[in-house]
């Protein structure tokens, strides 16, 4: 388990940032989905996405415009497309 | 525990098997009718994400006190207790602070399947427990049920229909008015406690056989299907008993044939054909009747 001590702005601080955007992105948009009791149509959404990187990924045979980051130590448990 | 799918093939164990995600389906697909007629489907959603938390906490109560991590009965008191967790999380979130019910499902789900995930990856970390063959339930391990789960399915499949022999006529009045089951001096909610008890055992059973991110499919595509074919209630309840069985069934016989395809999403997608054929049926009877 890494500390605070291995922290350096040039790789987390992007990360941190990245994460912020996302969190921002999402939420604006979100007010809507609330107002008009749609909030479950997010989760709907989101795993359709799924199918959509597949298919991508069997035509293309890359995986270089996914968005996102699998976290350093690979504990990412979902996604594990490798 | 991961043993490949393709292990099975013309194996008498893959009878057992089908056996098994069969018992599952009719059961889910029975007890489904009475979330969806009550327009509560993704309550199953939210109960099955947070079965997770409950494994991962279980798990981790385990291994520090010793054990392998992955004991049966440890692990299923922490997914009936996510399950619980998750269904009464979203009817306090309902009731206490005035959410709307997608809200309130949307909030139970992101926070303790978040909480779960986050538990898991300590779980994977920890000492001697790695994996702990958790992940496995994600997306189900059917390949893999034993014949303990064929009973487990078994007492799920005979108290369902126990309920529906015993409550019908409360069941069928809760499904469709709430306010007339009280006022005629029915014990509304202890006939609704009793569905949330069973829906619970299908959830916690099904995540073996589909995985607790599918198993909402298992409880709500039959359901659907087969309010798609009847108007009548009794007719609806058998008829997703029997499309959640041949769903299951066929989706576990497919991925016995089709070696490095899981079962789980194999059952759902065979749920989902069912759906579409049961809404090509409607349309056919529809034209029929206009025409006629």
């Amino acid at each position: 388990v890494s500390g605070l001590e291995e922290w350096t702005w040039e790789v987390d601080g992007w990360i941190v940032a990245i994460g912020a955007l996302a969190g921002l992105a999402c939420s604006i948009p979100g007010t809507w989905l609330v107002a008009r009791r749609e909030a479950m149509m997010a989760d709907a959404l989101s795993h359709a996405v799924l199918p959509g990187i597949a298919i991508a990924f069997l035509a293309t045979g890359s995986r270089r415009c996914r968005c996102g980051f699998a976290p350093r130590d690979g504990s990412s448990v979902v996604l594990r497309s490798e | 525990m991961s043993e490949p799918e393709s292990a099975w093939i013309g194996d008498p164990h893959a009878l057992q098997v089908i056996a098994t995600t069969a018992l599952l389906g009719a059961s889910a697909g029975a007890i489904g009718t009475m979330l969806t007629l009550r327009s509560r489907a993704l309550v199953g959603d939210a109960a099955g994400h947070s079965t997770l938390p409950g494994l991962a906490g279980a798990s981790l109560a385990s291994i520090a006190l010793g054990g392998t991590g992955r004991e049966l009965w440890v692990l299923m008191p922490g997914a009936i207790a996510g399950a619980c967790a998750g269904m009464a999380s979203v009817a306090a979130l309902q009731r206490a602070l005035k959410m709307s019910a997608d809200a309130a499902m949307a909030v139970t789900l992101g926070t303790l399947f978040g909480l779960g995930v986050a538990l898991l990856s300590v779980v994977q970390r920890a000492p001697g427990g790695h994996q702990a063959g958790l992940d496995g339930l994600l997306v189900g391990r059917a390949a893999t049920l034993v014949a303990a789960d064929l009973v487990a399915a078994a007492v799920l499949a005979a108290m369902t229909l126990a309920l529906f022999i015993a409550l019908g006529r409360d069941l069928r009045a809760l499904a469709f008015d709430e306010q007339f089951t009280r006022m005629v001096g029915r014990p509304a909610g202890l006939v609704s406690a009793l569905v949330a008890a069973v829906i619970v055992c299908a959830i916690v059973a099904g995540t073996h056989a589909v995985g607790l991110v599918l198993v909402v499919a298992l409880l709500v595509m039959p359901a659907t299907a087969a309010r798609m074919i009847s108007d009548r209630y009794t007719t609806v309840v058998a008829a997703a008993a029997c499309i959640g069985a041949i769903g299951a069934a066929s989706g576990t016989a497919a991925s016995a044939m089709l070696p490095g395809l899981a079962t789980g999403p194999l059952i759902v997608i065979a749920c989902a054909a069912l759906l579409a054929a049961a809404v090509t049926l409607r349309g056919l009877r529809r034209a029929v009747g206009s025409a006629s």
